[in-house]
């Protein structure tokens, strides 16, 4: 079955890139446990696929590899979700950065020499503080 | 006498901006004129365009990097609101807007007939292309939907605010969404709000780099999400 082999193959690349962060972070870390999680999730659908099959039948589906699709799937659009509306925090805070300090370091555009001449202009620099 | 902020937000304007800022009215009735130019890290050099422009009563506020357009214009009108201007208006930088069309927008803000005023381009759309007419009526709708509000230019660059409605607008919106959310203000803060007839001048530089109907779509999909996730 190609999935077995396509699973095997993801799961041990995936596992070696993991251990390799671990042995170089020496941390283990929520993310790290996550990672693990999945691919035990995976290696339980590909090749015990029987195990899956009560949980799809309590979610009203046909089979254990619907149930992980459907699970991946709503895991998948939560984490999108999450993930742009902390990008919208994020560049609201960096308007807001941004702003403050325009603001702060406002400019007055000096008037033409020809005008300033004139006795009662004066040479402009940024006022309103 | 009161006093008068236009602001002008340029994103790599240099081409034009010094003719635009040169064409502002030089006096306006009743009011006194700040101007105030954000330049939203421009990096074809429209600040330095700016700098040397020769009108004192221009202020150069920059942006150390990009924002966008709803950027940049919260950046103006905060200034505005600090140093409490009685009224602002936003004009393009491009030369899109006729500068006759200042006193236009500015009259209802005078005379308290109103607390935000849009000029709107359809109210007499000669010389607007005809695709930009049906995006532009899109977005009228759209805008509509999801905020209450019917206008016939949602997309106008040129509006007019008076010191209650510069203080009460908030302005979430980086991008070229904020013109919706203008509108989603003034009815959120229950503001009195008039549209007047103006002109936009379609030259062959600001057709070019103005929005296209692609980014009419970037702007649904970005105010679609802006109400999932606020409200
Ligand atoms: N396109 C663009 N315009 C910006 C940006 N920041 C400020 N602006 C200014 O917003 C104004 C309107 O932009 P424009 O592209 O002409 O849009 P349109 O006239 O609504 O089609 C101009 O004065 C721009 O210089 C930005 O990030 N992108
Ligand atoms: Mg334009």
């Amino acid at each position: 079955m190609g999935i077995r082999i396509f699973a095997t193959i993801l799961a041990v690349v995936s596992l070696a890139w993991v251990v390799q962060r671990f042995r170089r972070t020496r941390r283990f870390t929520i993310e790290l446990m996550a990672w693990l999680v999945v691919f035990s999730g995976i290696g339980l659908v590909v090749f015990v696929p029987k195990a899956t099959d009560r949980f799809a039948f309590w979610l009203g589906v046909s089979s254990g590899f619907n149930a992980l699709t459907f699970i991946a799937v709503t895991t998948l659009l939560l984490l999108v979700f999450r993930i742009l509306s902390r990008l919208q925090k994020v560049e609201r805070d960096l308007t807001r950065l941004i702003r403050a300090y325009a603001v702060d370091t406002a400019v007055q555009v000096p008037a033409r020499p020809s005008e300033s001449a004139k006795p009662s202009a004066s040479p402009a620099q940024s006022g309103d503080k | 006498m009161s006093q008068l902020v236009i602001v002008i937000p340029a994103y790599n304007e240099a081409r034009v901006i010094g003719d635009t800022l040169a064409r502002l009215p030089r006096t306006i009735e009743g009011v006194s004129i700040r101007v105030v130019v954000v330049d939203d890290g421009s990096s074809d050099g429209t600040a330095d365009v700016v700098r040397a422009c020769g009108d004192d009563r221009i202020l150069l506020l920059r942006h150390a990097i990009n924002r966008g357009l709803g950027g940049a214009l919260g950046t103006g009108l905060a200034y505005a609101r600090k140093i409490g201007a009685d009224f602002a208006i936003t004009y393009d930088a491009d030369g899109q807007h006729a500068p006759g069309d200042i006193v236009v927008v500015l009259g209802p803000l005078q005379s308290g007939q109103a607390d935000a005023v849009i000029g709107s381009r359809l109210l007499s759309p000669e010389g607007m292309p005809g695709h930009r007419i049906v995006g532009n009526w899109g977005l009228n709708l759209f805008t509509y939907l999801l905020f209450g509000l019917w206008t016939t230019d949602s997309q106008s660059g040129l509006r007019g605010f008076n010191r209650k409605a510069i203080d009460s607008i908030e302005l979430r919106m980086d991008r070229m969404e904020v013109s919706s959310e203008f509108i989603k203000e003034i009815r959120r803060t229950r503001l009195r709000f008039l549209e007047v007839p103006i002109r936009a001048i379609y030259s062959e530089y600001s057709l070019a780099k103005g929005q296209k109907n692609r980014n009419g779509i970037n702007i649904v999909l970005r105010l679609l999400l802006y109400r999932l996730l606020e409200d």
